[in-house]
């Protein structure tokens, strides 16, 4: 069975081909670039919608699969934004009908765990999912996903990206910089802030930019946020860790590029007689790839969905899907 | 002190381990036995930080547990706090943890469950959040029952906070205890009631949002 999957919950339109043996036979994509600041919702959107079919065609042209052998559409029916959603699910209905497939709606946040236990052959993981839009420690336990901790306000990359907006940092995702930046810097205290197994990052960033206002140096402050940040969401990876009682860590989300949060995680997991993986930054970043894998898992499930009754949810969260493909 | 220690638990933070208190202060009271909890390095985080956070949390436990016994809580009594070396000594509460005896068929095992409950009631009451208070945390030593553990606990008021504090309390009950939880709970809500009146529907009210979105399930 060959399943074609669609990416759009954000900046990122991605487009896969995975076959039910878990081979990936295309993973493409076309990035939305905000001239200045961050992601505008609309922008992104009319950006997807402007590029789907030239992608579906290089896809099919670079992967040399003709659209009549595709048995299955997939689509990121949520968590993201709307009308980065409705674009793409539009495209998807209309193929899946056209094509006369059945249609699957993925979770953009679970197909990122079901792509890195693909990847990197962890079965049964706690997922430190962390991008510009989600940070999240996830861990399957009766039939779902469930959150063992998350932001109580904005993600990771996120606050990494608006704290090097807000001390000039230029490019964009600002992240990037942030850890180059950082290799020079030495420590400045910043709050830290874990409650319970909740973290948030928006008032280390508020307090990083006053600091730099009051004269403190940028790689100091780049250094700084990502030692707490990072501190933090390693505590409640190891706290989420011996709650579940498993002994496997996977990484994921854009934010897994950053060497500094992978060593720190990888400390933890040795300490602890822990396997730890991370998956690999085409799979990691948002992508086509895992949203057709997921699409194969929940179709096999029997999850499949009436075109018709298939709108998009924006605010789907990880722990409302069943996930009744993982067999524990 | 080498040999008067011995471990009893290995936590994600801290290291437990129980001694006599004449073997740690060189005098007796009336206190004899002692806990020490020690919270470790963490070798993943950059010394200053990790010192910075284990002395604050180390403290706050400190903080909270004397606020705790001064609203009226049985909680262990804080009996050294040595900053430098992050390291706690309190009271060792002995008797029988409420996991254990909800799952023999004693007598007063509801008594213990109203008991428990209204502990959870005096605390937030008095703006403290427990954090884990699982039937675990929660010992009866002769009739009272008191509450241990206040790694995750802080001050506050939120009602969130409390209704996920009674979630686990609730969840605890339903996991270990299932043929007689009904009555257990009920007998614990009985008691959360008594200390925190109107207050406790609120609590209640958010209990079953914070249960709709299904985060704090156990396995």
């Amino acid at each position: 069975m060959l399943c074609l999957g669609m990416e759009g919950t954000a900046h990122t339109l991605g487009i896969g081909l995975v076959d039910s043996s878990g081979r990936v036979l295309a993973n493409t994509k076309s990035e939305y670039r905000p001239a200045k600041g961050g992601i505008h919702p609309r922008e992104a959107a009319q950006h997807h919608g402007a590029a789907l079919a030239d992608l579906l065609l290089e896809t099919l042209k670079d992967s040399g699969i003709s659209l009549g052998q595709i048995d299955l559409v997939a689509f990121s029916r949520g968590p993201g934004l709307g009308p980065c959603l409705r674009t793409v699910a539009t495209a998807a209905r209309l193929l899946s009908i056209r094509l006369g497939v059945p249609l699957v709606g993925v979770n953009h946040c679970v197909a990122h765990v079901e792509i890195g236990k693909l990847t990197t052959g962890a079965t049964d993981p706690v997922t430190v999912y962390v991008s510009g839009g989600s940070s999240q420690i996830l861990a399957f336990i009766g039939g779902r996903y469930r959150v063992f901790g998350e932001t109580e306000d904005v993600a990771l990359g996120n606050a990494l990206d608006t704290f090097a907006r807000e001390v000039g940092i230029e490019e964009f995702p600002g992240a990037k910089k942030v850890e180059q930046l950082a290799k020079a810097g030495r420590y400045v205290p910043l709050p830290y802030v874990v409650k319970g197994t909740d973290l948030s990052f928006s008032g280390i960033v508020t307090h990083a930019v006053e600091l730099h206002r009051a004269g403190a140096k940028v790689e100091d402050l780049c250094f700084s946020i990502q030692e707490v940040c990072f501190s933090m969401l390693t505590e409640v990876a190891e706290r989420a860790l011996a709650h579940t009682e498993k002994d496997e860590l996977l990484l994921t989300g854009g934010v897994a590029a950053n060497q500094r949060l992978r060593e720190m995680l990888g400390i933890m997991c040795d300490e602890r007689d822990c396997r730890f993986s991370v998956v690999p930054r085409e799979y990691a970043m948002d992508n086509g790839a895992m949203i057709a894998w997921n699409g194969i898992l929940m179709y096999q499930a029997g999850q499949a969905i009436d075109p018709a009754d298939s709108a998009v949810m924006p605010k789907w969260r990880t722990d409302q899907v069943d996930a009744l493909w993982v067999k524990h | 002190m080498g040999q008067a220690l011995t471990a009893i638990a290995k936590g994600a933070e801290a290291d437990l381990y129980s001694a006599r208190f004449s073997d740690v202060f060189f005098t007796t009271s009336t206190f004899r036995e002692v806990i020490i909890k020690r919270r470790v390095p963490k070798g993943y985080r950059i010394p200053e930080l990790d010192l910075q956070i284990r002395t604050q949390r180390t403290v706050a436990e400190a903080r909270i547990l004397a606020e705790a016994r001064r609203i009226g809580a049985n909680v262990p009594a804080v009996l050294g706090v040595w900053r430098k070396h992050c390291v706690l000594v309190m009271e060792r509460i002995e008797g029988t943890r409420l996991k254990e005896l909800l799952n023999t068929e004693v007598e007063g095992r509801l008594d213990a469950c109203r008991e428990a409950g209204r502990q959870l009631g005096i605390l937030h009451r008095g703006g403290i959040v427990h954090g884990d208070p699982t039937t675990s945390n929660m010992i009866l030593r002769n009739r009272d029952v008191y509450l241990i553990d206040f790694g995750l606990a802080e001050f506050s008021d939120s009602v969130e906070k409390r209704a996920v504090d009674v979630h686990l309390l609730k969840t605890a009950m339903a996991s270990t205890h299932f043929h007689l939880f009904s009555a257990y709970y009920s007998s614990a809500l009985e008691g959360y009631e008594s200390q925190m009146g109107k207050d406790a529907s609120t609590v209640l009210d958010r209990l079953s949002e914070v249960e709709k979105r299904g985060r704090y399930v156990e396995r």
